[in-house]
C-alpha cells in the first residue's frame, strides 16, 4: 500500500467504501455534480432496525489499497457506482462492457455496483434495471440519492450477511486466516502442517487462535460497519485476548486500533475529523451513550470462560448486559500507543502506522493533550513510508502542519507549511508549483506572528522573529516573482523595507533597494489594497521611513503677501463665516494639537509652502521622487518635489509647495513620496513621532498681487523683514527729491482698492514740513488694475531738518547780543572760537565732522491694496517700503536778527548763513540777489520783507502724522503757533540754496530758527499807524521835503487791526537831526516848532476804527529833520509789545524857501 | 540596623532631589510623584528577577500576592506585610502597621500631606515587582494614621 | 535593602560543564528573542527556526490547562523534544522568560544535571542583567559579561 489516507480519522472505521468513477468520457463539471449528490447521502438509516450506516465515497482509490481490506475492513470498496454518458443506443454495449471491466477491477470486494447513464433515451431506457439507472440529461435526474439510498440498503444486506456469516461461523479449525497482502507467503503452508514437532510446539493450536483472534477483529470490523457499536467491542476485545497470546502483533494493534475507534465513536460522537468532515451524530446513539456510558469506566467484561474453542455465542447480547466495553478517553490513547509500536515493528505496514498516528492525533486534539499529541507527530515524521513522490511529500507536510495547527503549535504548522512551500518548488519537480508554494508561504505567516499590515508594527516593540521574519518575506518576494506576479514582489519587499529597516545590515539595505529597483522598473509599486485570488487583501505599504520625517510646519506666507483682515465695527460683519474655528472633533488623543488651527492664513492661488525636516536613514544616497503634500478640505495642487538626500544626514529640511485652488479651510493630512519606484502616501496621523503645531490652516479667498519698483534704485541698506524693499537716497536738508514708485499687478485678481500712508520711524530728530506727500488721485482712477497692468505713484521725498544746533561752535559775526539759541554773548555756556579765518588756515578741522554729520530718516511707505474675491470678503495686503535718507547739512542759519526797515511794515531780516557742504553754494530768496557762499563759509544775508500779521494765522489742525501728542497745555498751543508763524514766514520768504557743481537744490528753511523776539519784530503790528506828511505818506526812506517857515501838516493815523481796543495813547513827536556820526542832536527848540502841542492824545480805539490826529510843524531853518514821534508812559502801562507801537520815522527836509524878489 | 539606615537616607534624599529639581523648572510639579514612582518600578523588576530566581514558579495570583506580602516585603524591608485583604477579584490591600520608610516622620497628623512622597516608590517597587511577573496592575497607596499605611493593587485585565 | 544600594552579583563557580550548546537563546515574555547565539555555521537561521518552533512546547508546558500540580513547580522544562539532530532543552524563569538551550544529539554524555546547571547560570546572569539600570527590560541583551559567559558554553567553532 503505497497512498496513505491523510484525511482518515478514527470514525471511518464505521464507514463502508463506495468508489463513484466515471466511466468513459464524463465532463467534469457535469461528473463532479453528480458525485456531490451522490456524496451528500453519508448516512442511512436502515429499514427496519434503528442502526445507521455511514458511507465513505471516494472517486479515486488505488487497487493497492484494496488488499488491506481484509485488515481492516474499512479500507475495502464494498460498492462502485459508475457514471457515464451516452448518447445513442448505439453506444450502449460499449459502456455497459467497460462497466464490467470496472466492476472486475475491484471484484474481490465488491459487494453490489451501480451504473448511472445519462443522456440515453429511448427503448434501452425504458428497461427497469437495477443495477443501471438511466436519465435523459445530466439536468434532470432527480432520484439519484434515492437511488444511492437504495444501493445502500443493498450494500447493508450483503454487508449483514457477511458479518452473520462470520460471525456464527463454526468451522471450528476451518477459519480462513486472514492475512495482510505482505504476510501471504509467510502463512502458506501452515495450516496443513501437522508434523509432530508443531504439534509438539503447539503450532497448530497457536495457529488456530491466530486464525480465531484474525477472524475476530474482523467480525468486530463488520459490526462496527453494521452500525453495531458494542458488539464491535465485545469483539475487538476478544480478539486482543486471542492475539494478544500468541503475539500476532500487527493484527494485535489492528484490534487494539479497532478498540480505540470504536470507543471514539462512542465518545466523540461529533467526529475528530476538526473543522472538516463533522458528523452529525445520530439521535439514537447520543441516547444510549446516556444510558451506557460511565466516564473512567474501563472494564473489559469479557468472561475468559466465554471463550470457547468452538468459537463464540453468537448471541452476544448476554455479554453486552455486562459490558461495558468502551474504552475510556485515557485508555484510548494507551490503546494506540501499543498499537502503533506494533506497527513499527513492521516495515510495511508503515502507512497504516502513519495514519494510526494522525488518528490518535486528532482524538489527543480533541482531549486537548496538546503534549502527547505533539510527540504522536513527531513520531509520525520519521516514519518511512519509502519513496514518496513530490506531490506525496507536499500532502504530508500540508497535513503535519494542519495538525500542528489543531493541537494549537502555531509555530511548528508554519515550519511544516513552510517545509511544504519548499517542497512545492523542490528542484526534482519538472514544474515548480510557485503559486502553490506562495499561498502557502503566506499561509505561515500568523505562525511567525507576521502581519502584512504595516500599521502593526508601527507601534512598540517588533513582535516575532526578525531574522525568521525576513527569510520568509524573501521567500515571499522570489516565490511572487517565480509566480510571474511582479506586483506582488514589490509589496512585500516594500513590505520588508518598511518593517524591518533596523534589522537589516547596510549590505543587505542595498540589496534590498536594488532588488526594488529592479522589480518596480516593470511595476510601479503604489498604495491600491492587492487582493489575491483567494480573497486575501495585502494592505498598502508606505514608505514612512524613507525619509523619516521629524516635523512638519506650515509656513507662513511671506510679508509682502499676508492677507490681513479688515477690523470690522461694532459687530458688522463683512464675511459671513467668523474667522477662528476651533474643530471640537479631536481626530485621536494626541491630535489637539494637530487640529489646531494655525493663526496665519494662506490665500488661494498663491503658492504655499510646508517645511518638512526629513532624516535619511539609509548608508546611501537617497533619491525621493515626485515628494508632495496631501491635503483635504480644499482643492490643492500640490506642486512635487524631486530631492536628493545625502547618506545618513542629519535634519535635512525639505519645503514642499502648492497652490490652492478653492477657498475654504486646508488641512494637511501627510505627504507622498515616490522612493525606488514605490509610491507612498503617508498620513500624519498614522506617524504619531511627528511633531507639528497645526496642520489646519484658512485659505482666504484670492487676493491681488503687486510688485513694486521704484525709480531710485533699490537699496542695499539691511532692510528689517517686515519691508519688501527699499530704497535709500542721500539729500541735503531742504531737498526734495521724487520717487516714483510703480505698481505692477502680478497676480491674477483685478486691484480694486489701494491705500497709501507712511509712518516716519520715531526719530530724535525735529522734522520741519513734510517728510513724504503724493498725490494718489491720478493712480487710483487706474482702478480697477488688471492683471499684468501697472500704474504709477509719485512721491515726494523732502528733507527740512535742523542742523541749527551746531551754530554753538561756530563763530559771531556780529555781536548784536541776541543769538538764535538764546544765549548770550556773555553766557558762559558759549564757546568763543577762533576767527574763522583761522580756522581755515588749520589742517583739520576738529569741529568740521560734527557739524557736518549726516542725519538720517526712516520712513516706510505703507500700501494697501485689494481686490477680488479677497476684497468682498474683507481681506486687503500691505506692501511696504522703506525709505531712508541721509541727510547732509546744506546750509543754515546760525542767526537770526532784524533791522528795522525804514518803513514801519517792513523789517530787515538779516540772516547769517552757513554753508556746511563741501561745495560752492548760492543762496537766493525770492526778490534778492543769490549769494555765494563757498564752502564751510558763512555770511549775512539781508532780506527786507514785509511785515506779517500773524493774526491770520491759524494754528493748523493736528495733521502731520509727525506730530502724535495731542497738544493740551497752553505752552504747547504758543508752540504750535510759532511754528505756522515760522511757516508762514518760511514761505513767504522762500529762501533756496543751489550747488551749481552738483545741480542740486532745496529750499533753505528758517522755520526753526525763528524765535520770539524775531517773530515779534517781524509781526507786523495790529495797530497801524500811518503819518502822513502834508498828505504825503511818510515812510521807509520817503523824505518829505518843505519849505522852510511853511507850516508842515502832520496827520497820525491809527486803525486798529488787532481785536482789542486800545488806547487811550498819549504821543509826542520829538524831532531831532542825525548827525549821521552817531549822534542825534535834541536841541531843536529854536529850530522847529510846533503848532499847537507835541503831543497829543488818541482815546481808546476799537478794533477795525481808526483815529486821527492831526498836528502841524513848523521848520524855522533849513536842514534835514528826523521826527520821533514816542509814546508817553501813561496809565495803560506796557501790556502791549513793544512793536506794536513802532511808527515810520518821518524825515523831513526843509529846503530853502525860494528867495522871493525883494526879500 | 545600619544597612537599613543607608537605604532611607538614600530614599530620602532621592525625593528631595526629585522635587528640588521640579522647582528649578526641570519638570512639572505634579510629575514628581511619577518619577519617583517609575524609578520604583525599574528597581522593582529588577528585585523580583533576583528574588524569583531560586523560587518555584507561582501558582496563581493570589501564590504571587502572597509571595509579595512575605519574602519580598521581608527582603527589601525586613519585616513582613502585616495584613493581606482581597475580593477574589483582582484587588489586593497589602496593610503594614509600621511602614519602614515612614517610621523616622512623626507619628500622626503633622506631616500627612508629605506622605505621599514617601510611598511613591514603594509603590513603584510592588508595580515593578509585579509587572515582570507578568501581572499588570496600579498601585497606591494611602496613610491614615503614620506609621501605619496601606497599599491597594488593582491587578489590569 | 541591601540589595538596592549595591548590585549583588553571585556567580556559581561550579565546575566547567562537559556538555556544549550548538545554541542558546533567551526569549522575553512577549515571545521575541532578547538573544540569540549559535555556533557558526553556514544555516544559522535554522536555529532561529528550531527554537522558534521550541516555543510551542514550552507554552504547552507552562500553560494551566490539565495539569498536575507537580509538574509546574519546577523552571526547569527538561527536554523539550528531539530532532533527527539535536536535542533541545527549555527552562522558564517566574518572570516568565524562557531560555533554551540546543545541544548536540551525537553528544550522549548528557547528563540532566549538567543542563540544569547550565540554566543555572543563565538564569543568574540574566538576573544580574535585569539589575543592571542601564538596561532597559526588553531591550536585546548587550551586556559582555553575558557574552562571556555564553561563550563558555558553547561548541568551540573550528
Amino acid at each position: 500500500m503505497s497512498v496513505p489516507d491523510y484525511m482518515q480519522c478514527a470514525e471511518d472505521h464505521q464507514t463502508v467504501l463506495v468508489v463513484v468513477q466515471p466511466v468513459g468520457i464524463v465532463p467534469e463539471e457535469q461528473f463532479f455534480r453528480i458525485y456531490k449528490r451522490i456524496v451528500s447521502v453519508g448516512q442511512v438509516s436502515v429499514r427496519d432496525s434503528q442502526r445507521q450506516l455511514y458511507i465513505r465515497y471516494r472517486h479515486h482509490y488505488p487497487p493497492e489499497n484494496n488488499e488491506w481490506g481484509d485488515f481492516q475492513t474499512h479500507r475495502k470498496v464494498v460498492g462502485l457506482v459508475a457514471v457515464t454518458t451516452c448518447a445513442t443506443a448505439k453506444e450502449w454495449p460499449q459502456t455497459s462492457d467497460r462497466f464490467h471491466a470496472m466492476k472486475e477491477v475491484y471484484g474481490s470486494t465488491l459487494y453490489d455496483s451501480r451504473l448511472l447513464v445519462f443522456g440515453l433515451e429511448g427503448e434501452i431506457a425504458e428497461q427497469q434495471r437495477t443495477d443501471v439507472a438511466f436519465y435523459p440529461s445530466y439536468d434532470d435526474c432527480p432520484d439519484v440519492e434515492r437511488r444511492v439510498e437504495d444501493f445502500v440498503e443493498s450494500i447493508f444486506i450483503v454487508l449483514e450477511s457477511k458479518r452473520l456469516d462470520r460471525a456464527t461461523d463454526k468451522s471450528g479449525d476451518k477459519i480462513p486466516l486472514l492475512c495482510v497482502p505482505f504476510e501471504k507467503k509467510d502463512f502458506v503452508g501452515l495450516d496443513t502442517d501437522s508434523s509432530p514437532v508443531s504439534l509438539l510446539l503447539g503450532v497448530k493450536r497457536h495457529y488456530k487462535k491466530r486464525c480465531q483472534g484474525r477472524m475476530r477483529k474482523h467480525v468486530g470490523d463488520l459490526c462496527l460497519q453494521a452500525g453495531m457499536l458494542q458488539d464491535a467491542l465485545v469483539h475487538y476485545h476478544m480478539a486482543v485476548e486471542l492475539l494478544r497470546s500468541v503475539n500476532d502483533f500487527l493484527w494485535l494493534g489492528a484490534a487494539l486500533e479497532g478498540l480505540c475507534s470504536s470507543s471514539v465513536i462512542f465518545h466523540y460522537p461529533g467526529g475528530t475529523a476538526g473543522k472538516t468532515g463533522a458528523r452529525k451524530p445520530s439521535v439514537s446513539q447520543a441516547a444510549d451513550a446516556g444510558k451506557r456510558h460511565r466516564p473512567g469506566a474501563q472494564e473489559v467484561l469479557i468472561d475468559p470462560g466465554a471463550l470457547t474453542t468452538n468459537g463464540i455465542n453468537a448471541d452476544t447480547s448476554t455479554e453486552i448486559g455486562r459490558a461495558k466495553n468502551c474504552l475510556s478517553p485515557e485508555d484510548i490513547i494507551e490503546k494506540y500507543k501499543e498499537a502503533i509500536s506494533y506497527y513499527g515493528k513492521y516495515k510495511n505496514a508503515g502507512v497504516i502506522e502513519l495514519e494510526a498516528c494522525v488518528k490518535a492525533v486528532r482524538v489527543l486534539a480533541i482531549q486537548k493533550r496538546a503534549m502527547e499529541a505533539s510527540e504522536f507527530l513527531q513520531n509520525a515524521v520519521y516514519i518511512n513510508l519509502g519513496q514518496l513522490s513530490e506531490e506525496e511529500k507536499i500532502q504530508r507536510y500540508s497535513v503535519l502542519s494542519e495538525l500542528y495547527e489543531i493541537i494549537g503549535f502555531h509555530r511548528k504548522s508554519a515550519f511544516f507549511k513552510r517545509v511544504a512551500a519548499m517542497q512545492c518548488v523542490a528542484p526534482t519537480i519538472p514544474e515548480p508549483g510557485w503559486r502553490a508554494c506562495y499561498k502557502l508561504l503566506l499561509e505561515t505567516l500568523p505562525g511567525y506572528s507576521l502581519s502584512l499590515d504595516p500599521k502593526d508594527f508601527s507601534k512598540g516593540t517588533h513582535r516575532g522573529w526578525a531574522a525568521v521574519q525576513m527569510r520568509l518575506l524573501h521567500e515571499l518576494v522570489y516565490a511572487s516573482r517565480r509566480m510571474g506576479n511582479p506586483g506582488l514582489s514589490v509589496r512585500h519587499l516594500s513590505f520588508l523595507l518598511q518593517t524591518m529597516l533596523d534589522f537589516l545590515s547596510d549590505q543587505e539595505k542595498k540589496e534590498v533597494t536594488q532588488s526594488l529597483e529592479n522589480y518596480t522598473s516593470k511595476c510601479p509599486g503604489g498604495m491600491e489594497v492587492i487582493t489575491l485570488p483567494d480573497g486575501m487583501k495585502l494592505p498598502s505599504v508606505p514608505f514612512t521611513k524613507l525619509p523619516i520625517v521629524r516635523s512638519v510646519k506650515l509656513l507662513n506666507l511671506p510679508v509682502s503677501l499676508r492677507p490681513h483682515k479688515v477690523k470690522c465695527l461694532l459687530g458688522q460683519s463683512l464675511s459671513s463665516k467668523s474667522p477662528f474655528i476651533y474643530s471640537p472633533i479631536a481626530m485621536h488623543t494626541r491630535g489637539d494639537e494637530r487640529c489646531k488651527k494655525i493663526e496665519f492664513q494662506w490665500v488661494r492661488g498663491d503658492v504655499c509652502e510646508v517645511q518638512l525636516m526629513v532624516y535619511n536613514p539609509m548608508p546611501f544616497e537617497l533619491r525621493v521622487e515626485n515628494m508632495g503634500l496631501l491635503t483635504s478640505g480644499v482643492e490643492f495642487e500640490s506642486l512635487p518635489a524631486a530631492l536628493s538626500l545625502p547618506a545618513e544626514s542629519g535634519l535635512y529640511p525639505v519645503t514642499l509647495v502648492g497652490v490652492p485652488r478653492t477657498a475654504g479651510n486646508i488641512t494637511v493630512n501627510g505627504y507622498h513620496t515616490s522612493v525606488f519606484g514605490v509610491s507612498s502616501d503617508c498620513l500624519l496621523e498614522g506617524l504619531p513621532a511627528v511633531k507639528t503645531s497645526g496642520c489646519m490652516v484658512e485659505v482666504v479667498p484670492s487676493l491681488p498681487r503687486l510688485q513694486l519698483s521704484t525709480s531710485l534704485p533699490r537699496s542695499a541698506h539691511p532692510t528689517s523683514e517686515d519691508l519688501s524693499s527699499s530704497v535709500s537716497l542721500q539729500l541735503f536738508n531742504g531737498e526734495s527729491q521724487q520717487l516714483t514708485i510703480t505698481l505692477e499687478n502680478i497676480g491674477a485678481e483685478n486691484l480694486e482698492t489701494l491705500e497709501l500712508t507712511s509712518k516716519t520711524l520715531s526719530t530724535k530728530e525735529k522734522l520741519l514740513g513734510k517728510f513724504l506727500s503724493w498725490d494718489l488721485q491720478e493712480a487710483l482712477s487706474h482702478l480697477p488694475l488688471k492683471p499684468g497692468q501697472s500704474l504709477a505713484i509719485p512721491v515726494c521725498i523732502q528733507v527740512k531738518l535742523d542742523f541749527s544746533g551746531q551754530e554753538s561752535l561756530l563763530q559771531d559775526l556780529n555781536d548784536d547780543g541776541i543769538s538764535v539759541t538764546g544765549l548770550s554773548i556773555s553766557s558762559p555756556l558759549r564757546q568763543v572760537l577762533k576767527s574763522r579765518a583761522e580756522n581755515k588756515t588749520a589742517g583739520t578741522e576738529p569741529g568740521k565732522s560734527e557739524y557736518n554729520h549726516v542725519k538720517s530718516l526712516d520712513a516706510v511707505l505703507n500700501f494697501k491694496y485689494s481686490g477680488g474675491a479677497g476684497h468682498v470678503e474683507g481681506y486687503y495686503r500691505e506692501l511696504c517700503l522703506g525709505v531712508h535718507v541721509d541727510v547732509e547739512p546744506s546750509v543754515f542759519f546760525t542767526r537770526v536778527s532784524t533791522l528795522p526797515a525804514t518803513s514801519t511794515r517792513q523789517c530787515h531780516l538779516l540772516l547769517d548763513v552757513f554753508n556746511s557742504t563741501e561745495h560752492e553754494l548760492t543762496v537766493s530768496s525770492k526778490n534778492n540777489q543769490d549769494l555765494l557762499l563757498h564752502a564751510s563759509e558763512c555770511q549775512r544775508m539781508a532780506i527786507q520783507v514785509d511785515k506779517f500779521a500773524f493774526e491770520n494765522v491759524l494754528v493748523p489742525r493736528v495733521e502731520d502724522p509727525s506730530v502724535q501728542e495731542h497738544f493740551t497745555s497752553p505752552r504747547q498751543l504758543e508752540e504750535q503757533r510759532l511754528h505756522a508763524q515760522g511757516r508762514l514766514i518760511n514761505s513767504t520768504l522762500n529762501i533756496h540754496w543751489s550747488i551749481p557743481s552738483l545741480l542740486r537744490q532745496g529750499e533753505a528753511t528758517v522755520e526753526g530758527v525763528l524765535n520770539q523776539l524775531v517773530l515779534d519784530h517781524l509781526q507786523l503790528a495790529p495797530l497801524q499807524w500811518d503819518v502822513l506828511v502834508n498828505g504825503k505818506p511818510c515812510d521807509c526812506d520817503a523824505v518829505a521835503e518843505w519849505r522852510v517857515g511853511e507850516p508842515v501838516t502832520l496827520e497820525v493815523r491809527l486803525t486798529n487791526h488787532s481785536r482789542t481796543a486800545v488806547g487811550p495813547f498819549a504821543l509826542s513827536v520829538v524831532p531831532f537831526q542825525d548827525y549821521q556820526n552817531g549822534v542825534h542832536n535834541y536841541e531843536l527848540s529854536d529850530t522847529v516848532t510846533f503848532i499847537g502841542s507835541n503831543t497829543f492824545h488818541i482815546n481808546t480805539v476799537d478794533p477795525t476804527e481808526s483815529s486821527v490826529y492831526r498836528g502841524a510843524l513848523l521848520f524855522l531853518y533849513t536842514g534835514d529833520f528826523y521826527l520821533n514821534i514816542k509814546f508817553q508812559d501813561d496809565r495803560s502801562g506796557r501790556e502791549l509789545p513793544a512793536a506794536w507801537f513802532c511808527l515810520p520815522s518821518v524825515h523831513i527836509r526843509a529846503l530853502e524857501s525860494p528867495i522871493e524878489n525883494g526879500a | 540596623m545600619a544597612d537599613e539606615a543607608l537605604f532611607q537616607f538614600l530614599h530620602n534624599e532621592v525625593i528631595q532631589y526629585v522635587y528640588k529639581s521640579a522647582e528649578n523648572g526641570e519638570m512639572e510639579n505634579g510629575r514628581c510623584i511619577t518619577r519617583l514612582e517609575n524609578m520604583g518600578f525599574r528597581v522593582g523588576q529588577g528585585l523580583i528577577e533576583r528574588f524569583t530566581k531560586d523560587t518555584a514558579r507561582f501558582k496563581d495570583e493570589l501564590d504571587i500576592m502572597k509571595f509579595i506580602c512575605k519574602d519580598f516585603w521581608t527582603s527589601v524591608f525586613k519585616k513582613q506585610i502585616d495584613n493581606l485583604r482581597t475580593n477574589h477579584q483582582g484587588i489586593y490591600v497589602l496593610q503594614d502597621n509600621k511602614f519602614r520608610l515612614l517610621n523616622q516622620l512623626s507619628a500622626g497628623k503633622q506631616y500627612l500631606e508629605h506622605a505621599p512622597k514617601y510611598l511613591a516608590f514603594s509603590c513603584g517597587l510592588v508595580r515593578g515587582g509585579l509587572s515582570n511577573l507578568g501581572v499588570k496592575s496600579i498601585v497606591t497607596a494611602e496613610v491614615s494614621v503614620m506609621p501605619a499605611c496601606k497599599f491597594q493593587v488593582m491587578i489590569q485585565k | 535593602m541591601t540589595c538596592l544600594c549595591f548590585l549583588c552579583v553571585s556567580r556559581d563557580y561550579d565546575e566547567l560543564s562537559s556538555i556544549m550548546a550548538v545554541c542558546i537563546a533567551v526569549i522575553a515574555k512577549e515571545n521575541y528573542p532578547l538573544y540569540i547565539r549559535s555556533v557558526p555555521t553556514q544555516n544559522e537561521l535554522k536555529f532561529h527556526y528550531t527554537v522558534h518552533t521550541s516555543l510551542d512546547v514550552v507554552e504547552e508546558k507552562i500553560s494551566s490547562v490539565g495539569k498536575a500540580l507537580a509538574d509546574q513547580r519546577e523552571l526547569y522544562l527538561g527536554l523539550l523534544y528531539p530532532t533527527e539532530d539535536y536535542k533541545v532543552y527549555g527552562y522558564v524563569t517566574n518572570s516568565k522568560v524562557k531560555f533554551v538551550i540546543v545541544v548536540d544529539s551525537s553528544n550522549t554524555s548528557l547528563r540532566d544535571n549538567e543542563i540544569r546547571s547550565m540554566f543555572r547560570k543563565l538564569h543568574n546572569s540574566f538576573t544580574d542583567v535585569m539589575c543592571n539600570p542601564f538596561y532597559i527590560p526588553g531591550d536585546p541583551i548587550q551586556s559582555k559579561a553575558f557574552d562571556s559567559m555564553v561563550s563558555a558554553m558553547m561548541v568551540q567553532a573550528c
